[in-house]
């Protein structure tokens, strides 16, 4: 389980270095990632989201988070000089070969996005007994 | 984070031959380092206390025409974790952000984000009316809206050209 750097690089430089101006704010969400005996839980910050605005996707071996929030406001708040622009989320990482990309949990909770991969049954620690 | 800043002291402290300069300097160097690092991770509150574990939320501060808007980012927070209090002018948000961590880990890979105590105070312009505050918790996103009493508010006046 790390992080793929390299996709990494190129969304947060991307734009830029093509010169074309970005409408939106991309932001690399803070990750926990913990591994425990049976799975790998990620938790990822993005605040204010609407479920229906993340996605997350794995291809092969690489898993890639992204959300998009518009705004914190409603759509009626007349607010002055409002300058935000909508955020972007994303986020990718590279799987360890143990993960079972079939069993994937995601939840999304107090603007917390947690993830839950389950290790494949064959990579789980057994119990051999000795006769 | 690293800022070093020219101390003539302890330039006359290595004349005097009291220590060597680089010592000096690198212990210097370090406090400084030292110092930044805990200022901008928000260690140090805006009341002089020191926490050992704190961060900072990120927070907006907004005008409408009628109100001004705050809004904190306080991703895993429970509407029980956080407290707003007002005193006079001056609003409080604080709270707790509980650590998740799995029983259960054997490793962690990663830990970025921020938990521990935190604490945000800000000056409300006089013409606000404390006695009609808001305040929602939505999605980790804490808004709130502090109303403009009557007399701030925008007023347009037509003037007529003779």
């Amino acid at each position: 389980m790390t992080e793929n750097k390299k996709n990494q690089e190129s969304f947060e430089h991307g734009d830029s270095q093509n010169g074309v101006k970005s409408d939106v704010r991309l932001i690399v969400p803070p990750v926990d990632i913990q591994e425990t005996a049976e799975s790998y839980i990620l938790r990822l910050d993005i605040p204010g989201a609407d479920k229906k605005n993340i996605s997350a996707q794995i291809n092969d071996d690489t898993l890639s988070v992204s959300a998009r929030v518009d705004s914190y406001f409603e759509k009626d708040t007349a607010l002055f000089y409002d300058n935000s622009m909508p955020m972007e989320y994303r986020r990718e990482f590279s799987l360890a070969n143990d993960v079972d990309t079939t069993a994937v949990n995601a939840l999304y909770d107090l603007g917390v996005l947690t993830l839950t991969l389950k290790k494949k049954q064959q990579c789980l620690p057994k119990e051999i007994e000795v006769m | 984070m690293s800022l070093i800043k020219r101390n003539p002291a302890k330039e006359i402290g290595f004349w005097n031959g009291d220590f060597p300069v680089s010592r000096g300097l690198q212990t210097l160097q370090q406090n400084m380092n030292q110092l930044f690092d805990q200022f901008f991770r928000g260690d140090i509150l805006d009341d002089g206390t020191l926490f050992t574990r704190s961060w900072m939320p990120a927070v907006d501060i907004h005008e409408s025409e009628n109100a001004y808007i705050i809004t904190a980012e306080l991703p895993g927070l429970k509407k029980n974790e956080v407290k707003i209090t007002l005193d006079n002018n001056i609003i409080t948000i604080r709270g707790e952000k509980k650590d998740e961590q799995e029983k259960k880990t054997l490793h962690s890979h990663r830990l970025e984000r921020s938990y521990g105590l935190f604490e945000r105070s800000f000056t409300l312009p006089a013409t606000v009316k404390t006695d009609n505050v808001d305040a929602r918790f939505d999605d980790g996103i804490l808004t709130v809206t502090l109303p403009k009493a009557e007399e701030a508010k925008q007023k347009l006046i037509d003037v007529k050209v003779k």
